[in-house]
């Protein structure tokens, strides 16, 4: 059996797509959309906020909401990934 | 006597359109890598822009050994035509380098989760001489089919038929190449094949950045 590996790529869309659908996201529930760790999902919040992809919402409890940047990579990623799928591949 | 040379400026200009559209291909993929930095997209393009190369190099050899006609090289005749069995060679090795990393794009990215460990690797190792390298791209080719036909069955991607068909024909393209000492019918053809194999290829893409899914949130 082969492992499904997920390419980082991939990772920061999943991320971007559970930020996307919520107003103001909390890490739990993207560690439950994004199926990661606590540890992995800190690391990718802190470059994809360093990218500009995310912006982390002033105040005390921690929340993101997405940047147009994001949400135009996002649309892009769909966007190449049904590319890739045309040609039998996945992204 | 004329036939051969008629042949060959006919495919020189088959060669060319599928270059343009390789490149065409090569150049979105890239695109598509700079903006979501998929490793996949990498290979995609990275694949095409290698198969693109083997087929500028062959247009122009080809081309400029046409355009010295009547061959007149330092050994009377003979010079033009080892230099464009010379190149044949190249372009064999570069065109297969091409299609070892559709290969391994295949077998690591497929679209559909399983795997097959193919025995297809060593494949690539001790070729010699043009009709192997053919029967090798043939092989490579019928793997990257089949992998295609589960692709298509699943119906994962509406729009994979195109991409299917089109490798389809690249396979039967190489076959044709192999046919060649039989006729130069079946080079012509060929060569036809190719050139429409990638029009396949261009088409579903195009389809699919004009018409695919839009990002709904």
């Amino acid at each position: 059996m082969v492992k499904d590996y997920r390419s980082k790529a991939r990772i920061y869309a999943d991320i971007l797509a559970s930020v996307a659908s919520q107003v103001y996201a909390k890490p739990t529930k993207i560690m439950l959309d994004a199926n990661l760790s606590y540890d992995r999902l800190s690391r990718y919040l802190e470059t994809l906020v360093e990218k500009g992809l995310l912006k982390r919402v002033e105040g005390g409890e921690r929340l993101y909401v997405i940047t147009e940047k994001g949400m135009k990579y996002l649309a892009e990623f769909k966007r190449f990934e049904e590319f890739a799928a045309a040609f039998g591949l996945r992204v | 006597m004329t036939f051969a040379p008629a042949l060959l400026r006919l495919d020189v200009l088959f060669e060319s359109v599928s270059l343009a559209i390789g490149l065409a291909i090569a150049s979105t993929a890239l695109v598509a890598y700079r903006r979501v930095g998929s490793r996949t997209l990498l290979l995609l393009s990275l694949g095409f822009f290698i198969t693109s190369f083997a087929m500028l190099f062959r247009v122009l050899i080809v081309a400029w050994a046409l355009s010295e006609l009547p061959w007149r090289g330092p050994l009377g005749g003979f010079y033009p035509i080892s230099l464009i069995r010379l190149q044949e060679f190249v372009y064999s090795i570069v065109r297969l380098s091409g299609y070892l990393v559709f290969l391994y794009l295949y077998a690591t990215y497929p679209l559909t989760r399983e795997r097959i460990v193919t025995g297809l690797a060593p494949a690539g190792i001790g070729l010699i001489y043009s009709p192997l390298f053919e029967a090798t791209a043939a092989l490579i080719l019928g793997y990257i089919v089949y992998q295609l036909s589960r692709v298509n069955r699943s119906g994962v991607s509406p729009y994979t038929g195109y991409v299917f068909l089109g490798f389809i024909m690249l396979l039967a393209s190489h076959l044709l190449f192999l046919a060649t000492p039989l006729s130069l019918l079946f080079y012509l053809a060929a060569h036809t094949l190719q050139m429409f194999s990638f029009l396949l290829l261009l088409a579903s893409m195009l389809t699919v950045l004009l018409h695919g899914k839009r990002l709904q949130i």
